[in-house]
């Protein structure tokens, strides 16, 4: 190891390496592992590398841990994710506020997310009741309900307060990011391909509204309303329980 | 974001990736042993039915529950627990009631193929899966309804049904 200072140079500590510094200055010493994550991964392909991570995480729960190992295991993945997403906002420097809990823009999220959330309620309660479908006495029997607006929230965080994110910093504010978002949304949804395609269009119009209006409360609320009509007034068939994964077969 | 916070995100990401894939790799191992653990046996058609034997080789002591199909059609299900004292002689268990004898059915005059599955219970029975006990047995059925082994690399004197 080299001892002292040399011109130019930045003192050598243990491991680290010296980077010139032919100016005068504060002198710049970088980790190695910093040097490395500076010429191998930008932004970009970080970001993109962040949301296929996280996604895989949630397509594992769903697919082989819920599957072959039950619940306490599906513990493991979806704390992988959600652990890592905490860190991530943490070292990007992201707060509450700009992932969308917040209060001050909420009433102008609520006005926009209200019209296309009557629009698809209308279209469940007339659907379900030309397919002779309705349950909807049900809302009120079951008390997991009381859960699913803590439930959706959790899903907008992940979907919009990160991937949304992310995709903003990989494809820039947009319609790409905004169809990458609905994609990732519905692809969480599969095999059941009637919310699939449902959640896509919802994914699509929620994806849209937090690039506008970036509030989680707002969506959550119309995540919550939408959900809970979809699962009570299609007829069961149609939606097998909201079952997704491979949990849709069994 | 600098190099610093980068560096420690593509770390977090090799971390977790680590931690998933030796989650899936256990799971599906630990899937698998349970879901087919190994079964030995064997099955053979005598004149009027299929015997065979069969011994878990996870539990050596438990009877197992096998099911015959014939043409790929389910003909019967029963409890592998006959004297077969010739596996115990052979080394293949130590108690001998392991065998099974299922009667054959009416069936048209010709070809056939038997197999017979040993079936599993898991995770609390809601999963069952079947495995093949041995090799199949193909057997031709006379005009009077018994039937004759047809033992690999036997030639078939009749036709297909």
């Amino acid at each position: 190891m080299l001892k002292g200072r040399r011109a130019g140079y930045a003192r050598i500590l243990p491991g680290r390496v010296a980077v010139r510094n032919t100016r005068p200055g504060p002198k710049l010493t970088m980790n190695q592992n910093e040097m490395m994550a500076e010429r191998i991964i930008g932004e970009k392909p970080l970001a993109a590398w962040e949301i296929v991570s996280v996604v895989l995480s949630f397509l594992i729960t769903e697919w082989i841990v819920l599957a072959l190992g039950g619940k306490l295991l599906a513990a493991i993945p979806l704390i992988a994710a959600f652990g890592y997403i905490l860190i991530s906002h943490r070292l990007r420097g992201e707060t509450l506020r700009d992932l969308g809990f917040r209060l001050d823009n909420l009433a102008p999220a609520l006005m926009l997310v209200a019209i296309p959330t009557i629009i698809a309620l209308a279209c469940f309660l007339f659907i379900g009741w030309s397919a002779g479908g309705w349950r909807l006495s049900l809302l009120w029997s079951r008390p997991r309900y009381l859960l699913l607006p803590v439930w959706a929230l959790a899903q907008q965080y992940v979907t919009q307060g990160f991937i949304n994110r992310r995709a903003q910093t990989v494809l820039g504010k947009g319609w790409k990011s905004v169809m990458v978002t609905a994609a990732i949304f519905a692809l969480l949804h599969m095999p059941n391909l009637n919310l699939v395609w449902l959640t896509f269009l919802g994914g699509i119009v929620w994806a849209a509204i937090y690039q506008l209006r970036p509030n989680l409360f707002a969506i959550a609320v119309s995540h919550t309303i939408t959900s809970m009509i979809l699962a009570r007034a299609l007829p069961n068939i149609w939606v097998n329980s909201m079952r997704v994964g491979l949990k849709y077969f069994l | 974001m600098d190099a610093g916070s980068r560096s420690k995100l593509v770390q977090l990401l090799i971390a977790k990736s680590a931690v998933e894939i030796v989650l899936v790799a256990g799971l599906t191992v630990g899937f698998f042993l349970i879901t087919f653990p190994h079964f030995q046996g064997w099955g053979e058609a005598t004149p009027t039915s299929i015997d065979g034997w069969v011994v878990s080789q996870q539990h050596p002591e438990q009877k197992v529950e096998v099911q015959l199909f014939i043409d790929d059609r389910f003909v019967a299900s029963g409890v592998a627990d006959q004297p077969r004292p010739d596996i115990v002689r052979a080394g293949k268990s130590k108690d001998e009631g392991h065998g099974f004898s299922f009667e054959i059915p009416k069936l048209t005059q010709g070809y056939h193929v038997a197999r017979a599955y040993a079936v599993h219970s898991s995770n609390q029975d809601k999963r069952k899966s079947l495995q093949l006990i041995g090799d199949p047995i193909p057997f031709d059925l006379d005009a009077e309804g018994k039937a004759r082994w047809l033992r690999p690399n036997t030639p078939r004197e009749s036709g297909g049904s």
